[in-house]
């Protein structure tokens, strides 16, 4: 995918925030007619993705549960700290988009963790005890106080602490052009 | 015999030392953090 690739041409650190993009979800999930019919994305926005996924060799199929990720992210916090963030957050992604598996069942992640590398029953005892919990959280609140109305969003930060968002799906070389600027020390900050 | 170069150079300070190429040095990493739901 486009992060991926960035990471490939660039030196860049990638690091995974939290978004809850439809709060209230059961923890088992809720069946993908259901939720649609209420709206959960922008008109055009899954086909974007779609396109942009074919794009990059990966089939896109519509899971059938759309999932609860609260533990999800809270995995994700275990992935960053076993060093394994980049594979995990991907084989969330393609467990959920490619599988369609309830990427909101804990043996569904400690089986992805234990795949990437990571300790299963560690992540299962993290879970279970809400050890990231708070963490995601403080993730979540950031970005409604930031006032991302977006997703995905990305955060591009200099080494001086410059910072430029960039919200959507977009085409790899948008990104590729703020990351030149940013070696470059042209961005301006935001 | 150590030999420094300590002054201003355009716009940027300037700090060497023999055999030290301070303007080669790498730019720092980009920092990217993505903000988003899996769903």
């Amino acid at each position: 995918m486009r992060v991926e690739r960035l990471r490939e041409e660039f030196d860049v650190e990638f690091d995974a925030w939290a978004f809850d993009l439809r709060p209230g979800l059961p923890p088992e999930g809720l069946p993908r007619d259901e939720v649609y019919r209420e709206g959960l994305y922008p008109p055009g926005y899954v086909d974007r993705l779609r396109e942009m996924a074919r794009e990059s060799g990966i089939q896109m199929i519509a899971p059938p549960v759309v999932a609860n990720t609260q533990k999800a992210h809270q995995a994700t916090e275990f992935a960053k700290e076993g060093g394994r963030l980049p594979q995990f957050h991907r084989a969330v992604f393609a467990a959920y988009w490619e599988k369609g598996e309830n990427i909101g069942d804990e043996d569904v992640l400690c089986r992805l963790a234990g795949e990437c590398g990571l300790d299963p029953d560690g992540l299962r005892a993290a879970l279970a005890g809400g050890r990231y919990a708070q963490r995601v959280r403080e993730q979540m609140a950031w970005a409604r106080d930031a006032g991302l109305g977006g997703v995905p969003t990305f955060v591009f930060s200099s080494g001086d602490g410059r910072t430029f968002a960039l919200v959507g799906a977009q085409d790899y070389e948008v990104f590729a052009d703020i990351a030149r600027r940013i070696q470059r020390g042209e961005l301006k900050a935001t | 015999m150590e030999s420094w170069v300590v002054g201003f150079d355009g716009d940027t300070d300037v700090e060497r030392h023999a055999g030290i190429e301070t303007g080669s040095a790498a730019p720092p990493p980009i920092r990217l953090r993505f903000v988003s739901d899996y769903i």
